[in-house]
Order: structure tokens, then C-alpha cells, then sequence
């Protein structure tokens, strides 16, 4: 637990460092940036915490461990999983691509942004699907 | 026997095999093997697969 939390205090120093050293060109930008790079880091402090928790509790029963095990390892939730990432990247891809098409008459900045996310988003499936097409 | 101790025998979670019993999720080869084999039975006397042999 104490690595979590150190890790997260270095990461946060590193962070303001960075944005001494390498100013934003907004400063209301370099706030909101710190301010998302502290919620992030906390919320995955939290769940990095949480998880410990659970495997330190399972660790004393033997029949939780195992409990646990099943519960990482389950088949259903492997699918939930698989199908919540098929579903997700489309809605994604999608909402994605009718962004594009508004954008483009408000904001060119913004619209070039999205059009070269689209791509990088396109261009990630298309690799995975070569590779899970000739590793399956 | 309780879906809790068939879960625990097969390594799936309860929610599993109540999917399974409300015909929401269709189970893999080696968890169907699984169950078979805890009852002593064949796969096809646990499960239905008279929509397969329909098509």
C-alpha cells in the first residue's frame, strides 16, 4: 500500500516538474492538466489498492483463493469482457466518425484532430486484426 | 446440490452457471466436458442441441 502511495507522490512531482520545466501555453491548460493527472493517478491508486486488499484477505483462506482464482479466470466474464471491447471500439468508431462531419464546420483545429484519431483508431483494429487473424 | 458447489467444482462463478440454466450463455467445449463429467454423464444428456441438429 505504501509503494501505491509513493508512487503516486513521485508521479505527481514528476508531473509538476515537467510543467516548470516545459510550460504549457495555456495556464488555465497546465491546470487542468495537473488536476487530470491527479485524478487519474488516484483513481488507479484506488483500484491498485483495492485489489491488494483482496488478494492480502484471500491469501488467509484457502477456499478464497480459490474463489478469487475462478472469479479472474471465469469464462463468462472473459466473454463480457471480449464482447464489452467489440462493442465499445464500434460505438467509439462511430461516434467518432459523426464527430468528424460536425466538426468540420466549426472547428478546423478540432476537426483535424479527430480525423487523424479516427485513422490512428482504424489503423490499430486493422493491425490487430492481422495479427489475431494469423495467430488464431 | 447447489449452483455454489457445481460452480466451485466446474472453477466458474454461480452467475455462470445460471446463465447457463437460463439459456443466456452457451458454455465452452472444455466447461461443458466439465459439468458432463461431474455428473457422470455425456455432454449431449446435459445439453440441448437440438437447435444444431436442426440446422
Amino acid at each position: 500500500m505504501g509503494c501505491i502511495i509513493a508512487g503516486l507522490a513521485v508521479l505527481y512531482i514528476v508531473c509538476v516538474i515537467l510543467k516548470k520545466q516545459f510550460p504549457f501555453v495555456d495556464e488555465q491548460v497546465a491546470d487542468m492538466y495537473l488536476g487530470f493527472q491527479a485524478g487519474l493517478s488516484v483513481s488507479i491508486g484506488a483500484a491498485l489498492a483495492v485489489g491488494i486488499w483482496k488478494i492480502r484477505k484471500a491469501l488467509k483462506d484457502e477456499e478464497k483463493i480459490k474463489k478469487l482464482y475462478i472469479e479472474e479466470h471465469d469464462e463468462r466474464k472473459k466473454e463480457i469482457g471480449f464482447r464489452m471491447a467489440v462493442s465499445g471500439v464500434t460505438v467509439i468508431l462511430l461516434t467518432l466518425v459523426a464527430a468528424v462531419f460536425v466538426t468540420a464546420y466549426i472547428n478546423k483545429t478540432v476537426f483535424l484532430t479527430l480525423v487523424a484519431v479516427t485513422f490512428c483508431v482504424s489503423m490499430i483494429l486493422l493491425v490487430f486484426k492481422i495479427y489475431y487473424s494469423k495467430k488464431l | 446440490m447447489s449452483q455454489e458447489e457445481l460452480a466451485l467444482a466446474v472453477g466458474v462463478t454461480r452467475q455462470t452457471i445460471t446463465s447457463l440454466e437460463r439459456e443466456k450463455y452457451t458454455a465452452s467445449l472444455v466447461l461443458a466436458y466439465k459439468i458432463a463429467k461431474y455428473f457422470g454423464v455425456t455432454i449431449e444428456e446435459v445439453f440441448d442441441f437440438s437447435d444444431v441438429e436442426e440446422l
